[in-house]
C-alpha cells in the first residue's frame, strides 16, 4: 500500500540529456524504474499513449506530463521530474519545445492525488518554474524536492 | 453548473486542470460549481455545462459539444485558465 508518496532527490534530474521525446520520457522515468516503483512496461505505456492520443501531454509551454493509466506496471505511486539540457519536440503546436518532463505513475485513480496537488501548486508559480529550469546541482534538486514535498497548506 | 476537464486518460492532465479550476472557483467564491474529470472516450456519458480540454483532443470532440468547450494551451497557469473560464461562465449565467 502507498503511504503518502513523496518526491525523493534522486527523482529530480537536472539538465538531463535526451535527443528526442521518447528518450526524454525514458530518461525522466529512469529513477522510478531504478527504484522499482515502475517497470519498463509502464515507460512503454507512456510512450504508446502519446503515439495513440497525440502530444496533448505537453500541458504548458515546455512542460510535458508523461503518464499512463494505473496498472500492474506500477508497484508504488511516484513522480519524477527532469529538466532537459537540450529541449526536444513532442509535436505539440502550442507548447513545443519541451525542456521539462514530469512523470506521474499511480497505483490507482486516487493514490497520486495528494502529491499531484503539491506538484501543481509548485508549477502554478512561474517563479518556481524559472528556478527549476535554472537549477543545476544536486543541492538544487534537494531544495526543489523539499519544496514540493512541503507544499501542504 | 458542472464543468468537466477532459484528457486522454482521465488521470493526469485533466486532474491538474480540475485542481486549478477548483482553486480559481474557490477564490471567486463559486464553491457550488461541480468540477469533474473524464477521458475523451467517456465524454458522451458525462454531460456538462462546460468542457475544458487541449487543442489536440478538441479536434476529436463530438461536434455537438464543441460549442460548450474551452480549449486551453496551458493547464498550469491559473491566470490563463481564468481568462478563458470566466467569460464562458458569464455567458452561461446570463442565458
Amino acid at each position: 500500500m502507498d503511504t503518502d508518496p513523496k518526491l525523493s532527490v534522486d527523482e529530480v534530474q537536472l539538465k538531463a540529456h535526451a535527443s528526442n521525446w521518447e528518450e526524454a520520457i525514458q530518461v525522466a522515468a529512469k529513477p522510478l524504474v531504478d527504484g522499482k516503483k515502475i517497470t519498463n512496461d509502464y515507460v512503454t505505456a507512456m510512450i504508446d499513449s502519446v503515439k495513440k492520443l497525440g502530444p496533448y501531454i505537453v500541458i504548458a509551454p515546455g512542460l510535458a506530463l508523461g503518464h499512463a493509466r494505473p496498472s500492474e506496471a506500477v508497484h508504488q505511486t511516484g513522480f519524477a521530474i527532469a529538466t532537459l539540457a537540450e529541449p526536444v519536440k513532442f509535436g505539440n503546436k502550442d507548447n513545443d519545445p519541451v525542456d521539462l518532463v514530469v512523470i506521474l505513475a499511480s497505483t490507482s485513480d486516487t493514490a497520486h492525488l495528494s502529491l499531484l496537488q503539491k506538484i501543481v501548486m509548485f508549477l502554478n508559480d512561474s517563479q518556481n518554474l524559472e528556478t527549476l529550469r535554472r537549477a543545476k546541482t544536486r543541492e538544487d534538486a534537494k531544495h526543489i524536492a523539499e519544496q514540493i514535498n512541503g507544499g501542504d497548506q | 453548473m458542472k464543468i468537466i476537464a477532459v484528457c486522454g486518460l482521465g488521470v493526469g492532465s485533466s486532474v491538474i486542470a480540475k485542481m486549478n479550476i477548483e482553486s480559481i472557483l474557490s477564490e471567486e467564491g463559486k464553491d457550488e460549481v461541480d468540477v469533474d474529470t473524464v477521458d475523451l472516450g467517456s465524454i458522451r456519458s458525462a454531460p456538462a455545462d462546460i468542457y475544458v480540454t487541449t487543442r489536440e483532443l478538441f479536434e476529436d470532440f463530438p461536434e455537438e459539444d464543441k460549442e460548450k468547450t474551452i480549449v486551453l494551451t496551458n493547464f498550469v497557469d491559473k491566470n490563463d485558465i481564468k481568462a478563458h473560464l470566466d467569460p464562458k461562465m458569464a455567458e452561461l449565467e446570463n442565458k
